[in-house]
């Protein structure tokens, strides 16, 4: 069996959002996101566990962890997405643990440009990520809470989505 | 003036890895499938995404008072946790004088994320956009290659990929 890590990313078009919702400075009232302003894709990673903290939880899967990441269509470009909360229903809790928030210290590649091939160099840099453990195979519903800053740092809003991952 | 269409390519490093093997060979990579990449791109006033070969914009020509850029960006769906995927080189074969060449551009930039030991303070980390840009002339289509590098988290080079999208601007 290959530990695995299974890496969900949510794209959000911040300006999609804020033409349709505005500014929201609640956050408890924040804004439910429709698929015209995001979309969820999801990724495995094996075999690179070292940045994790040990699982606690023994798998019948191929993966130990759940990794949720959020960013902006953008990337670090003009918005910043944070992800502030994500939750998992309680029907999945039999698959996934409710996912808390983890500090990753990571080896980061990146790279310059040399006419058409890359010269890489590593960066530790310091990522958060939610993360759960994975129990079992099934179909995960969960909802993300997502802050939205501009590139100065400024609020723009507070958002939600809600998808579902395929645990296998 | 310019009206910017963001294009976001998410890339499953690892099934490409898994189905088209590693490499070397920047300049004459293999040809990928679309079932690895998520096509992401803003049309107006929705978010279009999937595995088309077909990105759809509204683009205005360069003489109006509006011209439209094209901004394409590529990473990892694991946003470079094991894999990153870099951007590396786009060569168009159809409708050369719709779109310009596209052009590397570097930006630096910062990202926030919350402080360990007081998670409700936000600090910033320095981080590196690359993007490519195009700016369209008319309307039209245009079928090109773009290719993308994969590098571990060692730093190693694990293979160069290409794959032959298009663009319809109208």
């Amino acid at each position: 069996m290959t530990d695995a890590v299974r890496n969900v990313l949510a794209v959000i078009s911040v300006d999609d959002v804020l033409q349709k919702h505005g500014v929201n400075n609640s956050v408890d009232a924040a804004v439910m996101l429709d698929a015209d302003c995001m979309g969820t894709f999801a990724a495995n990673v094996s075999g690179y566990l070292a940045p994790l903290p040990p699982a606690s939880v023994s798998s019948v899967t191929s993966a130990k962890w759940v990794l949720w990441r959020a960013t902006s269509l953008t990337f670090n470009a003009k918005y910043h997405c944070l992800i502030t909360g994500v939750s998992v229903e309680d029907t999945a809790n039999c698959f996934v643990s409710q996912p808390v928030m983890q500090w990753i210290d990571r080896p980061t590649p990146l790279v310059t440009l040399v006419e058409t091939a890359v010269q890489p160099e590593i960066r530790t840099q310091t990522e958060t990520v939610w993360a759960a453990e994975i129990k079992g195979a099934g179909n995960v519903k969960y909802e993300m809470s997502v802050k939205v800053l501009d590139h100065h740092g400024n609020l723009q809003g507070y958002y939600r989505l809600q998808s579902t991952l395929a645990v296998n | 003036m310019s009206d910017i269409v963001d294009v976001l390519i998410g890339v499953d490093c690892e099934s490409i890895i898994a189905g088209y093997g590693e490499n070397n060979a920047p300049t004459a990579p293999p040809m990928m499938e679309y079932e690895n990449l998520y096509m992401v791109i803003r049309n107006g006033n929705n978010l279009n995404y999937n595995k088309s070969p077909y990105l759809y914009l509204k683009a205005s020509a360069e003489n109006e008072s509006v011209a439209t850029s094209i901004r394409w960006r590529a990473r990892s769906v694991s946003m470079g946790f094991g894999y990153e995927a870099f951007l590396t080189n786009f060569i168009l074969y159809d409708g050369k004088d719709v779109i310009t060449q596209p052009v590397h551009r570097v930006l630096e930039t910062k990202s926030f994320i919350p402080d360990k030991s007081n998670p409700g303070q936000l600090i910033s980390q320095s981080v590196v956009d690359h993007f490519w840009e195009s700016t369209v002339l008319r309307a039209g289509y245009i079928a090109y290659f773009f290719y993308l590098a994969i590098v571990d988290h060692t730093g190693r080079v694990r293979g160069y990929y290409r794959n032959d999208p298009a663009v319809v601007a109208q």
